[in-house]
């Protein structure tokens, strides 16, 4: 399980980028992807789909958090493990991947 | 403007080429601001489909044109999901037969839908497709086709005559997998057109797209439009209204060189496909045309052959066995037609046998077929 204040830090020296090999399309205020070796497209909706937007370009968590609690006016505490856990489920799903010691945008 | 019908479906059938115009510079209508009744939502919705207009629909909705109910905004949601995931697995498809292509060192352009929806429209999802389309050289057709089956690829039909396809058909369909068809193209639409297109020009600037990451090449933005107008124009008649938008959008997008369209054009000779094309665009939608591009075309001639030919597609029947015969224009060069009507009248055996009892019958019905065509006419 990932969150508190200490894994952000932990975070800051990992960036998370889209993966090229994605295709994707927006649909309204989400994304539907189709990552590779999927069949399936998935819709991502809400926080996750203004998680997607962000990673463009490679970002590190906390910027992620600090972005998304702006978004969405929520305290970065209360945002910060839900967003760590859906990069968790984006990189399983092989929509993004993690960037080690590289510098963030 | 024509007055809004009184019957429900007529009225959904009378705003769907408002829907095709949405966006559009030059649009002279827009959208009701709704939200349609239940009883005109249910056809235009099911008409907004057919015609693959869904992801104009979405935008309308997204720009504030159009308003709708809740549940409105769920069904179009469910439809354009299923539209947009279609698209997706087409690109992969496209992605995967560019890498056998690739890896058999073929020469290739990816054709049609994605290239369309990614180069000429501002968002991909406004323009949906429904299969996978790539041209492949002339002299390298019987390499892809080798490629394409050895990675697992059905041809829909075998080929009339051995050496048939290379010289001159449009292309070939192949079901591979399930659920996805590939049409290998070695022009870019059927008939007499295809024969008469200017191939080496299809090959020459091609433009670039990045698909999943992968650097794909693409027809250049004259020869796009061109494709678009052969669809528009002959190879589905009616034409959809999605064909009709990409000749606007391509039209009034401002990447068409008219100097190099009217090469492309004249090389080709397919000054009536590109003028019935604009002139099918600018009368089924409701836009005040299409810029210098509609202007050079509404001062385009297309010549008595040449109309002939472009009324071969338009036939309600016999339309196949006439744009045969017309492929005798199409062919430049007396020992390439030669060729073509030895292989219309003499194809291999194994073909003729699939539909007729041989050679014989299949010119007794042919013959049956002109002299019922001649009466009809």
């Amino acid at each position: 399980m990932v969150g508190g204040t200490s894994v952000l830090k932990a975070e800051t020296r990992t960036s998370w980028v889209r993966e090229e090999a994605v295709l994707w399309r927006g649909l309204g205020t989400g994304v539907v992807i189709l990552p590779p070796g999927s069949d399936t497209p998935s819709l991502l909706s809400g926080s996750a789909a203004a998680v997607w937007r962000l990673l463009a370009e490679p970002v590190d968590l906390p910027a992620v958090v600090d972005r998304l609690a702006l978004e969405f006016g929520a305290p970065e505490h209360e945002v910060g493990p839900g967003i760590a856990r859906l990069l968790q489920q984006l990189v399983k799903l092989g929509a993004v991947k993690a960037r080690r010691g590289e510098e963030a945008a | 403007m024509r007055k809004l019908p009184e019957e429900a479906t007529d009225r959904a059938a009378w705003l769907l080429p408002l829907l095709a115009a949405h966006g559009l510079a030059t649009a002279t209508s827009l959208l009701p601001r709704g939200p349609l009744g239940r009883e005109c939502w249910v056809p235009f919705l099911q008409g907004t489909r057919s015609e693959r207009l869904t992801g104009l629909l979405v935008a309308a909705v997204e720009d504030g044109t159009t308003h709708v109910t809740d549940d409105q905004a769920e069904e179009l949601s469910e439809v354009h999901l299923a539209a947009l995931g279609r698209d997706l697995r087409m690109e992969r498809a496209t992605l995967e037969v560019v890498t056998t292509l690739e890896a058999a060192g073929l020469d290739h352009r990816v054709l049609k839908g994605p290239a369309v929806a990614h180069l000429d429209y501002p968002d991909p999802a406004q323009r949906s497709f429904i299969d996978v389309d790539v041209l492949v050289r002339s002299d390298q057709w019987d390499d892809a086709v080798a490629a394409l089956t050895a990675v697992g690829g059905h041809r829909a039909y075998p080929e009339p005559r051995a050496g048939w396809d290379r010289r001159f058909t449009k292309g070939t369909t192949f079901k591979m997998g399930d659920f996805c068809e590939v049409d290998l193209h070695r022009t870019v639409v059927s008939g007499p057109f295809g024969l008469s297109v200017d191939l080496e020009a299809l090959w020459e600037r091609p433009d670039d797209l990045v698909l999943g990451g992968r650097p794909l090449k693409v027809l250049p933005p004259e020869a796009r439009f061109l494709q678009a107008c052969f669809s528009a124009a002959v190879s589905d008649v009616p034409p959809r209204l999605a064909s009709l938008r990409d000749i606007a959008q391509m039209g009034l997008g401002g990447k068409v060189d008219s100097g190099r369209l009217a090469r492309l054009t004249r090389s080709s000779r397919a000054e009536v496909v590109v003028h019935r094309a604009v002139q099918l665009a600018t009368a089924s939608l409701p836009v005040s045309g299409l810029g210098l591009l509609g202007e050079w075309v509404g001062a385009l001639r297309p010549g008595v052959l040449q109309s002939r030919v472009m009324a071969s597609y338009l036939r309600s029947s016999d339309r196949y066995l006439s744009q045969c015969l017309g492929g005798v224009w199409g062919i430049r060069g007396t020992r390439d037609r030669l060729a073509y009507l030895r292989g219309l009248a003499l194809p291999d055996r194994r073909f003729v046998t699939d539909r007729y009892r041989g050679h014989m019958d299949r010119w007794y019905q042919a013959a049956c077929r002109l002299v019922r065509g001649h009466l009809a006419a």
